[in-house]
């Protein structure tokens, strides 16, 4: 179950990555192109992380501190993937 | 503009032909504008013509109104045309060939105002998206045209 967790968060931050880069090329530079070059920095370093994580935990008894660092991570890939939504909403917008 | 009427002095004395006609249309209250219209006379003439008669007392000055006063002169807006070059030109000077992509949201405003709104509004997107020297520049240009 634990490992479920991981790989999910893992997946997510994933998906998260590519459309981070997607995103980039949309707005090549400016406010939102600066940070988006830190966050889809940061996101790939995550997702180095939690790859490393589920390597780690792999095969491992069940304990409650891997349960919630394993929420910890699956809900912080939510988090990412809700901040490049918000982002991608406001390109939208001034697209439109 | 000056408003005659003949005096309740006779006409005792010969007028000219100008003097006559011009004498002959003050029987009712009439202005110096409509007797330049009835008889074709040039409006410098006219007012020597009619200062003559009210010198000799045959007409009357019922009312003058000051002359206009000239407009102060507003600062001018460029036209359409020339502030969308100097517009696409700052664009193509910040950001070259990428000026490109977003020529059209000039090209597509019909009046002053719509230009004015796009210009900013581009301008606030180059910041968020493109380039934030691009966007400074363009909206310091945007400003010194419509403010």
């Amino acid at each position: 179950m634990v490992q479920a967790l991981i790989v999910l968060g893992l997946l997510v931050m994933t998906y998260n990555v590519f459309t981070g880069l997607q995103m980039r090329r949309e707005a090549p530079g400016g406010i939102i192109g600066e940070r988006l070059s830190q966050l889809n920095l940061f996101i790939g370093f995550f997702t180095l992380g939690y790859l490393g994580v589920a390597l780690l935990v792999w095969g491992r008894a069940v304990d409650l501190l891997l349960v919630v660092v394993a929420l910890i991570l699956l809900f912080g890939s939510i988090f990412v993937l809700l901040v490049l939504r918000l982002v991608q909403a406001v390109l939208k917008a001034l697209g439109g | 503009m000056r408003i005659y009427r003949q005096s309740s002095k006779p006409l005792d004395e010969l007028l000219g032909r100008e003097e006559r006609l011009v004498y002959a249309l003050c029987q009712q209250e009439v202005s110096d504008v409509v007797l330049a219209q009835r008889t074709g006379l040039a409006l410098d003439r006219l007012s020597e013509i009619l200062e003559g008669l009210e010198a000799k007392g045959l007409l009357e000055l019922l009312a003058a109104t000051p002359p206009e006063q000239p407009q102060p002169p507003t600062p001018s807006r460029p036209d359409l045309a020339e502030a969308k070059a100097q517009l696409v030109q700052t664009l193509q000077h910040t950001l070259g060939r990428q000026a490109s992509r977003y020529l059209a949201e000039i090209e597509a405003a019909t009046s002053l105002s719509e230009l004015e709104e796009r210009a900013l509004k581009l301008a606030l997107k180059l910041r968020l998206t493109v380039s934030q020297e691009a966007a400074q520049a363009l909206e310091a240009h945007a400003n010194a045209l419509f403010k």
